[in-house]
């Protein structure tokens, strides 16, 4: 349990660094009435996190059938990240339109969902298969055993569901990006 | 039953599709990033947004909201945006900041392009300091603001402790394109008229017109006449004038 604990800080620790810095150099950059980024930030940011999608095509072997899993899930983890942090440059405090708003509110709950996939989860996992296998070679029974781990694979298993959750919402996101980008240009023009 | 993205992106295209619905009937909520400014929200968006594009400065004079060139209440506003007339609206001005944001940008030179004589916009200044149908403001004003100016009276005359006087000691009521020496040098005016007379020369108090000066370690005035002023060869650097009693009478 200590793992996952640990785990999580380092989560809400990254959650907390990206979004915060990304506001603080927004804040920044609205103070002195730098408005110009907004449009190349939400461009950039859009980029890189449909570019971390190359793992799940990597996954599935469609189009992209090379390179090692791990490398693209490395790509997509890290690439999602900086794509997030660039996007919340974008918004920075600005939340006034609905729109954006629950645009911004399915990224971030994707991120996080990502966040816990990354940092949780797979460590959750790791740890119960280890200790497992450390208490069977010490012969220990197998009802001992979950007795014993029963907090760990509950934690595992509740955490696996965070797929449930990242997958529908990156779909949902995907949509809601299109919509926000061709709105924003509608009202506001390539400038 | 496991559902793929296809289902979720069909429920990301129905969210979509209501959002777009509403935003049909009330597009303000939906779309834009901050109130807008004083009567402005009393119009529709389409009133001023042109689709896929940067607002038209015609947007702003359709409808007579802001015919060209009769905008601003004050008249120095109207002034300028009559000069400006023609050029984008958008080159100076915003909107979305709020009921009371400020819509007017810091104005940026060089935001607007052809404009180069000042006083096509300002209004030329109206005091004795300013010599009047001077057009180079630049020679002594940053683009920036026009305080503090680059204005050096050493460039006309060093003004060491002899000259640290009042303006109107030199600038008769304050006229700052003439001056007047004899305000203090009354040397030996007699002789001085009477050789000026001479030459049929009636106003001689600004002496540098004619005479120069080595002050300071550079010298003043023109040197039409050598005589009767400090000759290079004596370096008076103290600015005392040269010895010319042999005037008096």
């Amino acid at each position: 349990m200590r793992i996952v604990i640990g785990r999580l800080s380092a989560l809400f620790l990254t959650l907390f660094l990206v979004a915060a810095n990304a506001v603080l150099i927004e804040t920044v950059l609205d103070m002195y009435g730098i408005r110009g980024h907004r449009l190349f930030t939400g461009f950039l940011g859009t980029l890189l996190i449909i570019l971390s999608f190359g793992y799940s095509l990597r996954k599935r072997k469609k189009l992209i059938t090379s390179g090692r899993i791990k490398g693209w899930l490395f790509a997509h983890e890290w690439l999602s990240i900086a794509g997030s942090f660039i996007i919340f440059i974008h918004t920075g405090t600005h939340l006034n339109a609905a729109v954006p708003v629950i645009t911004l509110v399915f990224m971030f709950t994707a991120f996080v969902s990502g966040l816990t996939g990354r940092y949780v989860y797979e460590r959750a996992r790791s740890s119960l298969k280890m200790q497992r296998e450390k208490l069977r070679r010490s012969g220990l029974p197998e009802s001992d055993i979950e007795q014993r781990l029963w907090a760990l694979a509950i934690t595992s298993d509740a955490l696996s569901k965070w797929r449930a959750v990242h997958r529908p919402i990156v779909s949902i996101l995907a949509v809601m990006v299109v919509y926000h980008a061709v709105s924003a240009l509608y009202y506001g023009g390539f400038r | 039953m496991k559902k793929g993205y296809p289902f979720y992106l069909f429920i990301g295209i129905l969210i979509v599709f209501q959002l777009f619905l509403l935003g049909l009937k009330y597009p303000a909520p939906l779309y834009s990033p901050g109130d807008v400014a004083g009567k402005h929200s009393e119009l529709r968006c389409r009133d001023c947004h042109a689709p896929f594009r940067k607002i038209p400065s015609e947007s702003c004079s359709k409808a007579g909201c802001h015919p060209a060139g009769k905008t601003g209440k004050k008249p120095a506003v109207r002034q300028l945006h009559t000069a400006l007339k023609g050029l984008d609206c958008l080159a100076c001005h915003t909107d979305h900041l709020g009921p009371e944001g400020r819509i007017t940008r810091p104005f940026d030179h060089k935001s607007v392009p052809g404009v180069e004589i000042c006083i096509d916009c300002h209004r030329a200044p109206g005091d004795g300091i300013h010599i009047r149908g001077a057009s180079d403001c630049r020679a002594c004003h940053e683009i920036k603001a026009w305080k503090p100016s680059t204005y050096n009276h050493d460039d006309y005359l060093y003004l060491d402790k002899n000259h640290n006087v009042i303006c109107s000691k030199c600038h008769d009521r304050n006229v700052y394109t003439k001056y007047n020496c004899m305000n203090c040098h009354e040397h030996a005016s007699r002789g001085i008229i009477r050789e000026h007379e001479k030459e049929r020369i009636r106003e001689f108090g600004d002496c540098l017109r004619c005479h120069s000066v080595y002050f300071n370690g550079r010298r003043y005035g023109t040197e039409k006449v050598r005589e009767g002023m400090v000759d290079d060869d004596d370096d008076d650097h103290d600015g005392e004038h040269g010895d010319h009693d042999g005037d008096d009478d």
